[in-house]
This record gives C-alpha cells, structure tokens and sequence, in this order.
C-alpha cells in the first residue's frame, strides 16, 4: 500500500482558525447559515428530497452570490437535510432520506405510543451532538483519516457491504427466511442496468433510464411512504391504542435526560458514522443501518428485544449516525478531491460553480473559505439543535393531524420527490409499483428494510466485488485477506453473525 | 400537456419550490434576447454531479449566461456510459433551448458498442470546450518512472491497469499499449475518474489511464505520471513525457493524440429549423472563450485554460467525425475487450 498523499498537512492551525473564524464574523454569512440549515431542514423533511437533492437544486439558487456565503449556505443545507429527514420517519413511517430509513423503526413505533414530542426532540439533540463531534473530526482528524479511507478498496467496499447485510436477519420482527428472501430480492433490483465492469445492459426493459438502474430512493418512497399512506388510510390515525398523547417541555427535558444517559450509545453511532461518511461511495444511507446493528447487538437481551418496538436507543443509534456522516463525507471531498458520498459529490460541482478547484490544492488557494465552511459547522449543528429541540412540540401535533389531510399532502411530496430524483417519468411507474410491493409485503409480513438494505447496497457490493477480484488476481484468498481492514471486516462480520444466531 | 413533456421545473414548480423566481434571476438581470424568446437554456451532463463534465458545464454557463442574456439550468443525467443523458439530449427539441456538454469518444462509444438510438448524423454540433490527453499514473512506490518502464516491469512481472471507462478513451490506450507490446495486462474498470485516481494514490494498481485535468494537476506530488498518449508533451503535467518523446511511436494514435474533448452539442435539426438561434448560440458560445472573466476561472479550475481549445461549428463537426472513424478502426479491440475477456 502507498501512503497515500503527502500534502495534506493538518488543518487546525491558529492562522486557519483566525482565518475561518473572521469570515464567520460577516452577518451575511452568518445569515447564510441560519436560512441554510432551515432550508435544509425543510427539504429534507420532504420524502425523496434527500440532502443530495437539496444541494442539487440550491447550487444554482447561489450563483449571485459570493463564494463564501453561497457555499456556506449549500454545507449548512446539507447539514439541516440530513436532520431533516428524520423528522417525517419518527411521525408518519416514512424516511425523508435514506439516511434515516433505521430512524422509522423505532422512531415511528415511540409516535404511535404518544411519545412524538420526546422522540423528535431526542432526535434533534443527538443529530446537532453528532454533527458537532462530526465538525471537530473534520478539523482534527482529517489528515490520517483521508489517509485510512484512500486504503478502502474495492475488496474493503465490498466486505463492508458484506457486513452491513448482515443486518438483514436482525430485522424487526420478520423471521429469517423472509428477511433473507427480502434482502435478496433487493439485491436483484440492485443489479438492473448497465454492469459495473463493462457497461453492459442488464434486465432494462427497453427504459433508457434504468441504464443507471433503479435509483433507492425512489424503491425507498414506494416502500415506505405509499405503504404507509395505505396503512394510514386502514386505520384511520397516526397515533394508535389509547395511549395520552404526551408533549410540552417536560417532554423535551426527557429528552435531554435520556441522551445525557446514553453517552456510549451516541458515542458509538457518531463513530461509525463519521468513519463511514469518510469512505468515498458509503454515506448515511449505510451509517445508520451499520449503527443500528451494532446498538442493537452491543445492547443486553432485555433491551435489543425492544429494538423495533420503540426503544429510544435505537432512534439514538440511527440519527447519531447519520449526521456524524456530514464531517466525514467532507473529509476525502475536500482533501482528496474524490467526494465521499452522492451529497458532497454535488457539493463539488458546486464547489467548482464558485470558481473552486476541489483538491489538495485547495487549502492553499481557498483556505480562509474551506476553514469558515468548517466552521460554519458549529454553528450550523447548534441551529439544528435549537430548530429541532424548539420545533419538536410543533411537528409533534403532526401526527394528530387527521389523516385525510395528511394522505394527500404526502403523497404528493412523495411523487414531486421520486420525480425529482432524476427527471425520470419511469420513475413514477416504479413508485407505484413498489408501493404494490410494500403492501404485499406488509400483508405477508416481509419486511421492507431487508429489501431496501438490498438495494441500496447491492451496487456497492457488486461494484466492489467484481473490481476487487479483478485487482486481486482473481484469488479468494488474496481478496478476502486483501488488508488488515478486509481481516477486520471478516472477523466482525463472522462476529455479527454468530451473535445473531445465538441470540435467535 | 402529456405527462411524459412535463419538464423537471414545471413538475416542481407546481410540487414544491419557488425556485422558478430565483433560476429566471440571470434573464431579468440581463434581459432576454429576441432570438430566444424564453428565459432558460438546459444544459443537459451526462454524468452525475461533481465530475470533471459537471464541473467545465457549470464553469462555463455563467459566462455564456451573461453574454447570450439567458439563464442556463444544469441537469444531470447520469448512467449506461453517458447514454442516459444521451438520449435525453436525442429526445429533446431541436428548439435551441436544450444542449448537452459531451465527451468523446465516450459519445461514440455509445453506439458502436452499446444499444444507443442515436448516431453520428443526429446531433448538431456547437463547438468543443477542451481537450484534455490520456495520460497514465503510478504510484510512488512503484519501480518504474515512465510508460517505457512500466512496460518492460509488465512483461516480467504482469500489471493491473485501472481504467475511467470500458469503452472510452482510456480502455482504447491501455488495449492499445497491450496489444502493442503484447502485453497481458489486468484491465479493470474504476468506474470514474474519482475511482482511478484513488486506486492510484492508494497503490491499488500498478497504473492508472486518465486525463490530467481530471486527475487533477494538484496531486503532481503525489503520483508518478508515466506519460501522455501523445506525439508531443502537453502543457498541463509538465514532468510527465509523451509517447513520442519516449520513442514509443508504434502504438496507434501517438501521433494524432489520443484524449477526451468536452464539446457542446444540440438535438439534430436546430441549425436548419432554427439558424438565428444556432448562429446565436454559437457567437456567444465563441465569444466565452475571449471572456477575461472565464479565462480566470477556468486558470482557477485546476489549471484548465491550459487545455481549454475552442473549435467553430465545423471544425467541431470534422473532429467529431475524425474521432468515429478511429474509434471504428479500432473497434475489435474493445469488443474483443467486453465480450471476449
């Protein structure tokens, strides 16, 4: 293995921070933060505008602007986004982005107990925590993790994948078959379009578009949101049972207590996620499934088998995750050059848009820049806390809205969403047709995580496998123990799965 | 109106966002032109977002935008080796008001080796944007310095090449290097220019087929650049020699120069329904490139005025030809590649 790049020096020194910390001082800029995080929140509140698509539509909104506040504002969007989906997860079932697909499972059951205010006010203090400690590994850790995530080949890739599959048989409530079967099928979908190696057609069906494949997050709005739409039509209410609906700021320093109590659980999550945002291809969409897994399996038998019925700690594990994912991603993005999830891929076209050459050249030419879109972390993920801990009580009534209102309006988003994903009218067509298939699934209690784990990581895994075999001379061996992280990753894989066999 | 011609800002203007007000910003502020009697061009990149055809699109349009007087919107089709947006930009209305930056022979490639619709004859051409050379990378560590090495290193040792694409400028020089020296090299797709340049700096690979300017001339330090698929050294890489130079002239295409051009194209039938808006486009589009405010950020980007090269309508045109007919000559080799390996 090389040593990877050389030039990247550390980042925290008292010129940078003197530098950051003075364009931070610019009301403009500081504007820039708070519309950006509120407008991130909003968008990505929206089922299928994920952060990437929040970036993707405000790049151009920015080109007035100066560079400083214009991609202030697109980081602080970002940041909001991957808050932001969550809050749709927790009251009505249905992940505003893929990064809080897990956040439904409990998230959701606690809504349907009373418990929305406590739960979406947990969320907000663990996501603005996360995004936090995600800010200060980006400033400290940079330079050694760029350095680790470049060693991440596609062997690495495709046993991480490995490993995060192995999530499939904890999933809630559903027995092993269907889960395998489930997760199977997702990796089918997985598969349509060109191959990875040599740009071939599979299972296209004549759909030009589906040459890129079948996009998750539109399987992921079927799924999840036009189920539930059709489970929320069945039963009448978001709030189940007679349990009293519970609210008010006693509920919100609940919250508090809860987190302050659980500081290994939200360590361990904004860890795995701030590691996983580092690896170019793998964001929060992998983060929060990985986190998930392992709060469950850290966790005593009592308590992983309330895991899917409404245990906060598995709320706790999904969203610390995925905002620690944010300082992560920009770590290779801004080092390296090579973006570290779909949201700073579009970042660096914005970048770029700024007159910006994204790279190891662009500490030294943008400096002052970099370091004040850094610090603008800070602030932002305090702003997150503050709009999710004070809105809490408000978004919290959402789920006591009748559902004749709610119906329509999420559908709508639903489909504006799967539609903006990429412009694709096929892409309607396949909303609804997952929306078929998650009913179906329900009936016959399948469940959807397995075949949305399936999907979302069925194209690393291919990716990663058949360039890893390539790369290692088509020997087992020489790929399964490729690196002392392929080692790694086997073991805790071969760990993952014997604890879950003998715990049943 | 159909749904299927319901455009993304129509479908989300009426879903969700006042974005409309914002993105119409540059034709209030400039003016619409008489010619072009709407206020949005889409500049269609068949690639997704942050690559190095999203960044020379985006670099470019706000120029362009403050000359021709109308807003451009970028939309990113990316998938099937730049075949989705492909088609995106064959369906389109050859009004104008839809044109597509493309790369080739990656365009070409669509059709020779894929299921592509479209043809050569399908698409007017505006003007090319740069043309960046293949270039080949190496780890540090590695023992070798140049192509000529690494070739001799390949025959006693074997040698894994990672590639941007399996059918695109970079899988034809490394099939070509291969052939030529009888080689028998592992050639693996990275899908990108992102995955080739971190198989490099990782030392996943023994060699890497890119492009400078999308490698990024910033890592000089961090690479050894083997050399240029090129008669004569380019500008860009400075210490990296051509094919030429290091007196391996029998490998095909060293003499014409083997690279990737960035050229604008629109839907076939503009230039005859529409010849004030072709004419239009393509003044303005030329009159870019004598913008000092672009020539400085393009020198920002990485170095790109050094390969920017801007080509008329015609000259566009001969080039695009030029680079089917070789793509044609050599097109058993890289089937030979996808179907027979």
């Amino acid at each position: 293995m090389a040593d990877g790049p050389a030039m990247i020096g550390s980042l925290l020194t008292p010129a940078a921070i003197e530098a950051g910390l003075g364009i931070l001082a610019d009301p403009y800029v500081l504007l820039a933060i708070v519309l950006g995080t509120a407008v991130g929140v909003v968008f990505g509140a929206i089922p299928g505008f994920s952060a990437t698509m929040t970036i993707v539509l405000f790049t151009p909104v920015t080109i007035p602007f100066e560079p400083t506040s214009a991609l202030i504002f697109l980081v602080s969007a970002y940041g909001g986004a991957v808050y932001g989906g969550s809050i749709p997860a927790i009251l009505i079932n249905t992940p505003g982005a893929p990064g809080s697909v897990v956040t439904c499972w409990d998230g959701y059951e606690l809504t349907k107990q009373g418990r929305a205010v406590y739960t979406l006010a947990v969320s907000a203090i663990v996501s603005g925590i996360a995004g936090l400690f995600a800010a200060v590994v980006l400033l400290v850790f940079a330079p050694p993790i760029s350095s680790f995530a470049l060693n991440f080949g596609p062997p690495e890739m495709f046993l991480l994948a490995v490993f995060a599959l192995t999530i499939v048989p904890a999933a809630k409530g559903a027995s092993l078959s269907k889960a395998l079967l489930a997760g199977t099928f997702g990796l089918l979908i997985g598969t349509i379009g060109n191959d990875p190696q040599l740009s071939q057609s599979r299972a296209t069906f004549e759909q030009t578009t589906l040459l890129a494949g079948v996009d998750f997050i539109v399987v992921l709005i079927g799924l999840f949101v036009l189920t539930e739409v059709f489970r929320l039509a069945f039963r009448g209410t978001v709030v189940t049972g007679d349990e009293h609906a519970r609210g008010g700021l006693s509920e919100v320093y609940e919250a508090a207590r809860t987190v302050a109590s659980r500081p290994i659980e939200t360590a361990r999550g904004m860890l795995i996620g701030a590691f996983i945002g580092s690896l170019p291809g793998a964001g929060a969409d992998v983060a929060n499934f990985v986190s998930y897994n392992e709060a469950r399996r850290w966790a005593g038998d009592e308590l992983a088998d309330r895991f899917g019925t409404g245990a906060i700690e598995g709320v706790i594990a999904a969203d610390s995750s995925n905002n620690a994912t944010q300082g992560g991603a920009l770590i290779p993005t801004l080092t390296l050059g090579i973006p570290g999830s779909g949201s700073t891929a579009a970042l660096l076209g914005a970048i770029a848009l700024h007159g910006m050459n994204p790279g190891p050249g662009l500490f030294e030419s943008s400096g002052d820049i970099v370091y004040a879109m850094i610090f603008s972390l800070f602030i932002g993920n305090v702003l997150i806390l503050l709009y999710g801990v004070s809105g809490s009580q408000y978004f919290g009534k959402f789920a006591y809205i009748p559902v004749r209102y709610i119906i329509p309006v999420v559908t709508v988003l639903a489909i504006v969403g799967a539609f903006a994903v990429r412009n694709a009218t096929v892409d309607l067509y396949i909303v609804l047709l997952f929306g078929v298939v998650g009913i179906l699934f329900v009936t016959y209690d399948y469940p959807l995580v397995s075949l949305v784990l399936g999907v979302i990581l069925g194209d690393i895994a291919e990716s990663g496998f058949v360039t890893g075999w390539l790369l290692t001379g088509e020997s087992v061996t020489a790929f399964l123990f490729n690196s002392y992280i392929a080692i790694g990753l086997l073991v805790l894989t071969a760990l993952s799965l014997i604890v879950t066999a003998l715990k049943g | 109106m159909p749904l299927e011609n319901i455009g993304r800002r129509q479908f989300l203007a009426a879903g969700a966002t006042g974005l409309s007000t914002t993105a119409a910003y540059g034709a209030e502020r400039f003016g619409v032109t008489e010619v072009f009697d709407e206020t949005q061009i889409t500049a269609i990149v068949p690639w997704a977002q942050g690559g190095g055809t999203d960044r020379a699109i985006r670099v470019t349009t706000p120029t362009w935008s403050d000359v021709l007087g109308v807003e451009f919107v970028v939309e990113n089709y990316p998938g099937g080796s730049t075949q989705v947006g492909g088609e995106q930009l064959y369906n389109g209305e050859p009004d104008g008001f839809t044109l597509a930056m493309w790369n080739m022979p990656q365009m070409q490639a669509t059709w020779l080796f894929q299921d592509a619709p479209y043809r050569i004859g399908d698409f007017d051409y505006l003007g090319t944007h740069h043309w960046d050379p293949t270039m080949w990378f190496a780890p540090l560590d590695r023992p070798y310095d140049d192509l000529e090495e690494f070739i001799e290193y390949a025959r006693e040792e074997g040698a894994t090449v990672g590639i941007t694409a399996s059918i695109g400028n970079t899988a034809l020089s490394a099939l070509l290097v291969e052939e030529t020296y009888d080689l028998d090299l592992t050639i693996v797709n990275m899908e990108g220019g992102s995955g080739v340049r971190q198989a490099v700096l990782a030392g996943d690979i023994d060699a890497g087929v890119n492009q400078p300017w999308s490698f990024d001339p910033d890592h000089a330090d961090d690479v050894t650049a083997l050399g240029s698929h090129t008669a004569e050294q380019q500008e860009l890489w400075p210490t990296a020699p051509a094919f030429g130079e290091l007196g391996l002239d029998e490998i095909p295409l060293v003499e014409e120069g083997l690279g990737q051009w960035k050229l604008l194209v629109l839907p076939g039938g503009v230039r005859e329904r529409h010849p004030d808006r072709f004419e239009e486009l393509a003044e303005t589009y030329a009159a870019v490139f004598e913008d000092e405010g672009f020539q400085t950020r393009i020198e920002e980007q990485g170095g790109l005025d050094e390969i920017a090269d801007y080509r008329d309508p015609e000259a566009t045109a001969e080039e695009v030809e030029e680079t089917a007919r070789f793509m044609e000559e050599y097109a058993d080799v890289i089937e030979s590649f996808i179907y027979d390996r």
